[in-house]
């Protein structure tokens, strides 16, 4: 099970607050709360909640607004919408745009905490998947333009032979080349080197 | 064919020769002038009653014998018929009666005629019926409102033929005008009413949806609390090394958030006693007066007949006048309602106000509809139970709500002879209290 999960709790009425942020320390999460959809977007480390549970009908910024900011300023926050009215068409709405859950008050205490670890799982692995992206893309910033091309043509299956003369070269300096394409990218083989091909997009920019 | 263009040349040398006409179309111009100011003033409610009553004096100023007034499709809705002159019953189809008259009179003409020998071969059936029941000399007129012709009115005369003068025919003319357009006045007036009633019940579901809804998004709000709060503790008292402080917050908490939700429940409690309302001493005999002024009109289109029956030198009660007349009025729809369902013969209601003891004035509401079923005998005064298909169970609530905030009681029994009987108690003024305005 994931640990240290942080969450967030939007929700103006502060005796629900207060009774949401008990609750979910009491189950071991990470707590903070917040009175307005403001409030949370100002925090200087919003982005790094794993869930926010937010009150739809927040005053002045409504829940669905704060939901379609959060794609810039938390993207990797899953949301799990809490609501005192039974509304069907917000519910879909916010449930499109990606939201985790949507639950009816009074909320239901193992509903909302498995909502919250179904959120957590899912903003981990989108961070994950982030962060690997971006680590690929800084080892590939390191390669020359020279080495780029190599990683481009043998990740298309072209062998040592043909790459040479696709670039007008020996099959030799295309062998050094590669081994240092491997090096620089870390990768373990040539199947690896592939799959970090098709995650970077090399061949699409073709 | 018999026409007024011929038969009013006919009259027209008659008009002018005998004294006697004079002097009867003198007086038929001031009975008219009488008869046409009044149709125009009274409400609607009252008009089928003005329409008999001046039928009636039309018919004795002219020395006429009968007066018949039928609309399409409802057949006679008005008579006046002299002692010893065969009536028609309400409902009967011009058709039954007098085919030929009828067809003349819905295409548009008018019919005038002064003996039987007047009338034309083609209305050879309709001369042996004249002949066996009928008048012998009349005038039947169409009523239109606007370009359509809405009904007949005829006036006979049975006892001899007469001859009609160009001026009376004009006059009559003028009065079938005047009969239609009141008529017509009262079909919209009814149908506005009809419409403002079902307006009034759906602002009343509305309202009723709105205060639910408000009510209970007021009540769910620390509830949602509570429950966070109490789970919380469970949680925390689980693990009773960290947990009992918190655990002890969150109770505190759910103390705190129960006590707002009491308060909610209080407030809506108030909104229905209407605790803010002035007290002041109110005649009970006055209060039937106004409530019956109100149910009226009300009463007179479902055809029943309302009466106020309050005993002498009844001693004020102490209440609110407003919350009072309403809760006699939801008493009465409520009679109305049960008369109508029942489709009683004896269409009956009596609004009763007297002196149960020298603490007490009893107000009852009689009715002569189906009376209390007895499926919901016990459970009529709650919330959202009624025996009506349509009814929301809101009336009975309210006027129980209001007469215990008046300190009374309400009551509710079948009457042996049929119908219900709905009855509260109200306080009698104490001597010190304060006077109205």
């Amino acid at each position: 099970m994931i640990t240290g999960v942080k969450v967030a709790v939007v929700e103006d009425h502060e005796s629900m607050r207060n009774a949401l942020e008990r609750l979910l320390d009491a189950s071991s999460f990470d707590v903070a709360g917040f009175a307005s959809a403001d409030e949370f977007l100002r925090a200087a480390d919003c982005a790094a909640f794993d869930c926010a549970v937010v009150d739809v009908h927040l005053p002045r910024k409504s829940g669905l607004q704060l939901q379609t900011e959060m794609r810039h300023s938390a993207p990797f926050t899953s949301l799990i919408f809490i609501t005192g009215h039974a509304d069907l068409a917000l519910g879909v709405r916010a449930m499109r745009e990606g939201a985790i859950d949507f639950l009816e008050k009074p909320v239901n205490d193992q509903a909302l905490i498995e909502a919250i670890r179904r959120g957590a799982l899912r903003s981990r692995e989108q961070r994950l998947a982030f962060d690997e992206e971006t680590r690929l893309k800084q080892r590939c910033d390191s390669l020359t333009p020279r080495e780029r091309e190599v990683f481009a043509l043998i990740t298309k299956g072209l062998l040592n032979k043909q790459a040479g003369a696709e670039l007008g070269t020996t099959e030799r300096t295309i062998k050094a080349h590669r081994a240092r394409v491997m090096e620089k990218m870390g990768a373990e083989s040539l199947a690896d080197l592939v799959r970090m091909a098709e995650a970077l997009g090399i061949h699409r920019q073709d | 064919m018999v026409s007024g263009g011929r038969l009013k040349k006919k009259v027209s040398s008659i008009s002018r020769s005998p004294r006697r006409p004079v002097r009867e179309l003198q007086r038929f111009e001031t009975v008219l002038a009488g008869a046409l100011s009044a149709i125009a003033r009274v409400s609607a409610h009252e008009i089928d009653r003005e329409i008999e009553l001046w039928l009636g004096e039309i018919c004795l100023t002219l020395d006429l014998d009968r007066s018949v007034l039928a609309l399409l499709n409802r057949g006679v809705t008005h008579r006046w018929s002299r002692e010893g002159i065969p009536t028609v019953p309400y409902g009967t189809t011009g058709m039954s009666v007098s085919p030929w008259t009828t067809r003349k009179v819905l295409a548009g003409e008018e019919l005038v005629w002064s003996s039987i020998s007047d009338l034309p071969n083609e209305a050879r059936d309709y001369k042996q019926w004249v002949r066996k029941h009928g008048p012998k000399a009349q005038v039947a007129l169409p009523l239109r409102v606007g370009n359509s012709i809405v009904g007949g009115i005829t006036f006979g005369k049975f006892r001899s033929g007469r001859k009609w003068p160009s001026l009376v025919i004009r006059r009559l003319r003028l009065v079938a005008q005047v009969f239609a357009a009141a008529l017509e006045r009262k079909r919209i007036e009814t149908e506005l009413l009809s419409v403002r009633s079902e307006l009034a019940d759906a602002s009343r579901s509305t309202m009723m949806g709105e205060l639910a809804a408000s009510i209970a998004h007021e009540v769910n709000q620390p509830l949602g609390a509570i429950l966070s709060n109490a789970q919380a503790a469970r949680r925390l008292l689980a693990a009773p090394a960290s947990g009992v402080d918190k655990a002890n917050d969150a109770l505190n908490d759910i103390v705190e958030d129960a006590k707002r939700a009491g308060e909610v429940v209080t407030r809506v409690r108030a909104l229905f006693k209407g605790d803010r309302t002035a007290r002041l001493p109110i005649d009970p005999a006055g209060l039937l007066a106004e409530a019956e002024s109100l149910l009226r009109s009300e009463a007179a289109i479902r055809m029943i007949s309302l009466r106020v029956d309050a005993a002498p030198s009844l001693p004020p009660v102490l209440g609110d006048r407003v919350q009072l007349l309403q809760c006699v009025m939801n008493l009465a729809i409520n009679a109305f309602d049960s008369i109508v369902s029942a489709d009683s013969s004896l269409r009956e209601t009596m609004l009763k106000a007297n002196q149960q003891d020298s603490k007490w004035v009893r107000i009852s509401v009689t009715d002569t509809g189906g009376g209390i079923d007895p499926a919901i005998a016990d459970r009529m005064f709650d919330p959202f139970v009624s025996s009506k298909s349509d009814g929301m169970g809101m009336g009975l609530l309210i006027a129980r709500s209001i007469v215990t905030s008046h300190g009374g009681r309400i009551s509710a029994a079948s009457n042996s002879a049929g119908g219900a009987t709905v009855s509260f108690t109200l306080p009698v003024c104490p001597a010190n209290a304060p006077t109205a305005p």
